[in-house]
């Protein structure tokens, strides 16, 4: 939550005090939350926002685990867990790259695990009903992975890094260089990591938990003139990764799964930016190709040695685009007109080989399957009531989702339409606080997978359920938040409770069909809250340090109004974060800066869980409740000036006591300790 | 001096016959010490955790047997008198996905009878239990069948699976004595409708056999790839 550099913005505020520039909290704007910059603390939905430094410090592997020490975050796993928002998988979280739609091809959505952490410069998440703006998906909120260019005056800098982790063999290496001039601005950045199997709390290893990524991007951006500017990225990521044995239940083992994806995405956008009433004018296309090798491997309980292998090959590709104009209708008036829309595509064919009997085929499963929407939205903020801002948007998409082809027939296909919209109050209280409330209706269309695909996951086969109808979520949110005392003191409460109709989920499949899960509507609630909060001390041995603290608590109750009010699946335990930084710097000396961070991690217990749908296996995650459990990090790095390539190091230890513990949802154990070194040169 | 020698040759025979007895004794020992290491039911079949199957000896070396994985003999002498297995099948010529294909096969010197078919006073597990002595049921000798030789997965048409079509693994199975017909179908849970089956093994000895419940019942949930099933030698 904490906001270093200085940003040139409105509400920008730097606090001088002896000469000596400090640091104070600064007013965090945000851009992805009404397609233009606005301060955080004055939206009516509660909003983090992750500053690439923050990546660094934390040492971060992948973006679950970067998430998990957000409020209203929780993860299952290490490295392949879903992303879970409020309770919601990433079918309900709309998760963007540079304001492009990404889609997974999980049945629990995007993972984001092709996502490189470090080649982005900020991540925004708005939590809460987005559908106005982004459309389909955005019911417990939206993030998005933001590639800043950088203009100014003529500079070349790059940056290597190094590092190694004690509890995997996770050894990585990243390399950015970026260029910039008044018109243009240029940065290329990728990733190489490799780690072996890793060791539970306690010392036992996670079979066939090993990771690779090698990612590389190329973000470039140039200003024809004040008012036109282009922009281009492009990226491209390759995994190979492994899911624990046993991670799926205990009588699964006999499963070894394996993903070797390569994804490939480019997104280029036209932005015309200028006062008077065009404020803004913005076109972005973009296209994502994907291909992912999925392994299941089964083994013999007697020999040990693999039996069959089902191995799918999931290849996507999707593109879209979004066109939108900002106008400054009056003084007090801003209005947002847009349209977008995207197509998704997907083939699944397998093989299957029996090793046992030494026999192989092949199923052509489905092609051509998929989804497309198009959408119109309308958004306005008014400013004119003095301390109360509203923003009030509709939306209207249409969409069509396509079962594809399989054996050579076409199969059917279903037309929907969706209404979307959103009315929300801010009231600016006295000494930077603000009070807001926020009725959000979003929605989310069913995936082709859900109606018609029938394909083999890590819990079984799925078959889809031609009759799904569309979900909605009402989403009421109120919000209490400000920033005193020279930013020092701030503070985020967010109440939240959403109304899910047409909530869908699994359901076990009848006996004897085959298959093990397949869909169905439902009604479901989730409400809950999150509080977060930041003080820092100012001055603590000398002019240039502080002491910052960092607390957050988030809960989440959620019901299944089909089953009798019975717990509603997937819904984390109440969480609690605790971190106590110190930072100095020392400009005079050789050591330009250091810090030293312990937080803990508290995780309730969660006994709210359903009830194993009857007559099939365990699911991978969530039927199993949880004890509590509390981690602790650690954390510390240094800064070196004056010498060669400027070095800093950064030293992470995860899990310091080496706790044995389950993470809510998860049949296996969590990470044991991991020391985490990291060695940054800049050029 | 005659005599002291035919005494120690005497001594010396008397003792390495006591060694002898005592080698036979010991070697009888260690046959009557030689318990058969078995599995106990519910057996896994699973096709992907167990594909050899398990197989049932029902009398090892003129004792009581038992039954080892496919995959794992534990017995250096083992011959099977029957095999349960599961294959994999394609469900059909455009329904790629493939269904798990179980059947008990007898070994070409058992033989079999479906006593339920007989004699329908004998079905289920309340009927297997009474039925001890040989004398307790009317065996007739010509009823008794083998599984037909020409039974032969292997040159099955392949779908492109790489598997055979359920159907034709299904008509394969009717050459069999048992084969798939241990259970009115999978997932009955129709209690008291289970077939008895009486075996002859090879050794000439009679054995019942019931198919429990399939799949089996663990931790009071019917879980898949297990087979409950229970046997016994009838008294003669």
């Amino acid at each position: 939550m904490f906001f270093c550099s200085s940003v040139k913005s409105q509400e920008e505020k730097l606090v001088k005090a002896d000469t000596i520039a400090k640091e104070v909290r600064l007013s965090e704007v945000v851009v992805s939350a009404l397609l233009y910059e606005r301060p955080s603390l004055q939206l009516s939905k509660s909003v983090s926002i992750i500053d690439k430094s923050v990546v660094r410090e934390n040492i971060n592997s992948n973006f679950i685990d970067l998430l998990n020490n957000v409020a209203g975050f929780t993860q299952v796993w290490e490295y392949h867990s879903p992303i879970i928002l409020r309770g919601m998988n990433s079918k309900r979280l709309l998760i963007m790259q540079n304001s492009c739609r990404k889609i997974g091809t999980f049945p629990g959505g995007y993972f984001a695990q092709d996502l490189n952490v470090y080649g982005s410069n900020k991540i925004e998440i708005i939590k809460g009903a987005g559908s106005v703006i982004y459309g389909t998906g955005a019911i417990s909120g939206i993030i998005n992975v933001i590639n800043k260019a950088k203009f100014g005056d003529l500079k070349t800098t790059g940056k290597l890094s190094t590092g190694y982790g004690t509890n995997n063999g996770e050894y990585f290496g990243l390399l950015d260089i970026c260029h910039r001039s008044r018109n243009l601005s240029i940065r290329l950045n990728s990733k190489y990591r490799k780690t072996d199997d890793y060791h539970f709390g306690g010392g036992d290893i996670a079979e066939n938990s090993s990771v690779t990524d090698k990612d590389i991007g190329l973000c470039l951006a140039y200003k024809l003139d004040s008012s036109n500017t282009l922009f281009f990225n492009t990226d491209y990521h390759y995994g190979n990764w492994g899911k624990p044995r046993g991670f799926n239940g205990p009588t699964k083992y006999f499963t070894e799964i394996r993903n070797r994806e390569s994804s490939g995405h480019a997104d280029i956008r036209y932005s015309y930016h200028r006062g008077g009433l065009l404020e803004d004018l913005s076109l972005n296309i973009f296209y994502d190709t994907g291909k992912r090798d999925y392994y299941k491997y089964k083994h013999s309980l007697i020999t040990g040695d693999r039996t069959n292998l089902d191995l799918v090959h999931y290849k996507n590709q999707y593109g879209g685009g979004r066109l939108y104009s900002i106008l400054n209708i009056s003084e007090n008036t801003k209005l947002t007109l847009g349209a977008d829309g995207y197509k998704f595509i997907l083939d699944n064919p397998s093989e299957i080989v029996d090793y046992y009997n030494n026999t192989k085929g092949y199923r052509d499963n489905i092609k051509g399957a998929g989804q497309s929407t198009l959408g119109v939205f309308l958004n306005n903020e008014y400013l004119g009531l003095g301390d109360v801002k509203i923003v009030g948007g509709i939306r209207y998409d249409i969409a069509k989702i396509e079962e594809g082809e399989e054996n050579g027939k076409m199969g059917s296909h279903r037309n929907l339409d969706a209404v979307s919209g959103n009315i929300s109050m801010v009231y600016s209280l006295p000494n930077n606080t603000f009070l807001s409330f926020n009725i959000g209706r979003a929605f989310r269309i069913p995936t082709a997978e859900e109606l018609f695909t029938q394909i083999i996951s890590c819990k079984g086969v799925k078959k889809g359920n031609p009759n799904l109808k569309p979900e909605y979520g009402w989403d009421f949110d109120l919000g209490y938040r400000g920033s005193i005392l020279e930013g020092r003191l701030s503070w985020d409460l967010a109440l939240f409770y959403n109304k899910l109709e047409g909530y869908i989920n699994e359901i076990g499949a009848p006996k004897g069909s085959g298959v093990d899960f397949t869909y169905e509507n439902t009604n479901a609630k989730i409400l809950g809250g999150e509080i977060s909060s930041t003080y820092s001390w100012i001055n603590i041995f000398n002019s240039d340090d502080r002491i910052l603290a960092n607390a957050s608590l988030s809960y989440v109750y959620g019901v299944d109004e089909y089953k009798g009010d019975k717990p509603l699946f997937g819904i984390p335990p109440c969480k609690s974060r605790f971190s106590i930084q110190y930072k100095s710097k020392q400009v005079k000396s050789i050591i330009k800066s250091y810090n030293f961070k312990i937080e803990s991690l508290l995780d309730f217990e969660q006994n709210r869980v359903p009830e194993i749908p009857k007559d099939s296996d365990v699911g991978p995650w969530g039927y199993l409740p949880s004890a509590s459990h509390m981690i602790f990090n650690m954390s510390c790095g240094l800064s070196l000036n004056n010498l060669l390539l400027s070095p800093s190091i950064k030293l992470k230890i995860n899990n310091i006591l080496d706790t044995e513990y389950h993470p809510w949802g998860s049949y296996i154990l969590g990470m044991g300790r991991n020391i985490k070194l990291m060695i940054v040169f800049r050029i | 001096m005659k005599k002291i020698i035919l005494l120690l040759i005497l001594a010396a025979s008397i003792f390495s016959c006591t060694k002898d007895d005592e080698n036979e004794k010991q070697t009888k020992q260690k046959e009557v010490k030689e318990t058969f290491t078995s599995l106990e039911s519910p057996y896994l079949i699973c096709a992907g955790r167990n594909p050899g199957g398990v197989a049932f000896d029902f009398i090892y070396k003129g004792n009581k047997g038992g039954s080892n994985n496919v995959d794992d003999i534990k017995m250096k002498e083992l011959n099977p008198d029957m095999v349960v297995k599961t294959v994999k099948g394609q469900k059909s010529e455009t329904n790629k996905s493939l269904g798990g294909m179980p059947s008990i096969r007898l070994s070409s010197k058992a033989k079999g009878l479906n006593y339920s078919a007989q004699d329908s006073k004998f079905i289920g597990y309340k009927s297997y239990l009474k039925i001890i002595k040989i004398s307790d049921i009317k065996l007739d000798e010509t009823k008794f069948k083998s599984d037909d030789s020409s039974f032969d997965l292997t040159k099955l048409k392949k779908g492109s699976s790489g598997k055979s079509l359920i159907s034709d693994i299904a008509k394969e199975y009717k050459k069999l004595v048992i084969g798939n017909k241990w259970l009115k179908s999978a997932h009955n849970t129709i209690e008291g409708d289970e077939p008895i089956w009486i075996i002859k093994t090879s050794e000439g000895k009679y054995v019942k056999m019931i198919v429990k419940r399939f799949p089996a019942i663990i931790n009071g949930k019917a879980t898949n790839g297990y087979i409950s099933l229970e046997w016994s030698i009838l008294e003669e």
